[in-house]
This record gives structure tokens, sequence and C-alpha cells, in this order.
């Protein structure tokens, strides 16, 4: 995700991303990044979960009216507390 | 000591081992230059770009073989006819609802109630497997920009799964 963002602020469009892994983005350093601790294929939430999903969305597009400088991630705070699928996932234990 | 931190070191292990042997991470020492937003959440114009291998039922799959996939597909913003391929994360869950990895629906539901202006015609689809960049780097991934730019997009939104 972070490689397509950098493409694309090197083209003049202005972007921001969510990225679920902090250190992969600290790799890349797309212009602006907004953390969610949440599994992979549940980017903004549980399914069925409106409410999550438009949190995440907000937060994300308000962070992207923000003076950030480039290279920023911003931690949403939002966590993964339904069950250990992300912790699963971070160990290569679940899909 | 690993090269590199916390599951970045984890999946470059995996990948090697498991996937395709010549995997590493493309990295870079300098952020890309940040372009703010010009006016209003309400007043732009928002594109929707995943990694979450949407297609449309009429176009083909992403190639979900070791090498990966670069192409993309581009999706008409009015489309609820949403199909997954990924090898990254289990696409039954996207199958079920779409809005977890590609916020399409949920993007003009904010559109209609005035939280941003509107969503672009079209997005764009990735699949987020793609351990030989090259080609994304300087043929898909210019392509999606050359098409957001003719768009006069305000913002690109890039959701990962």
């Amino acid at each position: 995700m972070g490689l397509l963002q950098r493409i694309l602020d090197q083209h003049g469009l202005a972007t921001v991303s969510l990225t679920q892994v902090r250190e992969i983005s600290e790799l890349v350093k797309p212009s602006l990044a907004c953390l969610v601790e949440h599994p992979f294929g549940l980017t903004l939430g549980a399914v069925g979960d409106e409410a999550s999903h438009r949190a995440v969305l907000r937060a994300c597009l308000a962070e992207a009216t923000q003076p950030h400088p480039a290279g920023t991630i911003v931690d949403l705070g939002f966590r993964w507390e339904h069950d250990d699928l992300r912790e699963r996932q971070l160990r290569k234990q679940a899909h | 000591m690993g090269r590199y931190r916390g599951f970045a070191q984890v999946e470059y292990e995996f990948v090697r081992r498991r996937v395709y042997a010549r995997f590493d991470w493309t990295t870079f020492e300098e952020p890309s230059p940040r372009r703010g937003l010009e006016r209003p959440l309400e007043r732009s114009r928002i594109a929707l770009v995943a990694t979450a291998g949407a297609h449309l039922p009429g176009q083909p799959a992403f190639d979900l073989g070791k090498g990966g996939d670069s192409s993309y597909r581009e999706l008409p913003a009015d489309t609820d006819e949403l199909r997954f391929s990924h090898v990254g994360y289990d696409t039954r869950r996207a199958d079920e609802d779409p809005d977890v990895v590609f916020p399409l629906s949920l993007l003009r539901r904010l559109a209609a109630e005035g939280e941003i202006g509107e969503l672009a015609p079209r997005a764009f689809s990735f699949m987020g497997y793609i351990p030989e960049t090259e080609p994304l780097l300087h043929q898909t991934g210019p392509e999606v920009a050359g098409k957001l730019l003719a768009d006069a997009v305000d913002l690109v939104l890039l959701v990962p799964s």
C-alpha cells in the first residue's frame, strides 16, 4: 500500500492511507499513514460493524485535513478486542 | 537479530522461506512529498484505491501464484457487484461485507450525507501481494496515478487489507 501511495504522491496527488503495521509503513515512508491495529482482511473493523467502519474512515479523512509533515504516521487508536485473530496473523498462524 | 523490526521481519522470513525466495522489502530513506488537501472534505472529490483484490464479476480475478500480481482493476464507483481474490487474507469476510476492506459503499453513504463532496467516478483495486515491485513502480502505479489526475480527484484514500 505504501509503495502505491508513494507513486501517487510523486504525481502530485493528495493522499491519505490506512495501515495495519507501523513497522512496514516506517520502511516505505508514504506521505501520511493512519494506523489501525485491526486484523488483515478486516481493516475497517468487524463484518457488519458499520459504526466502527464509519469511525475509522472519518478519523482517517480528518487527518488528511491536518498540516502533518511528510512521513507522518498517525495512530488513530483503534485496537482489535474481539478475539486473538490479529495476534495469530502477526505470528503467521492465521489467515 | 533480524534485518527488520516486528512483523516486517516475520513477513520477510515467511515469504522468503515459503513463497518467494528473492523477496525483500522495498524501502526508502526519505518520505514521499505530501500535498495537502486544498478544500474542505465536504467539497472534495475522493477516490478509493485499495489492495483488497477487488474486481467485478466480469473482470479476471487476480493471479494468486507465488510471483504475485501487479495489475489492477478499475471499478465504477456505483457498483455493488464486487468479488475478491487475494492470497494474503481470508476473502470470505470481504465477500460478506465489502466495506471491511473496500469501503466504496460507505463512501457513497458519506457523500449522500454531505460529509464528503463526492466520490470519484472510478475506484481502483490492486492485490497486495507484489513481491517484484518494478512493474508496480514503473507501469501500473503510474497508470493509475494518471487516471486519478484525469478524474481531478482532490484526495486519494488508500486502504490496505
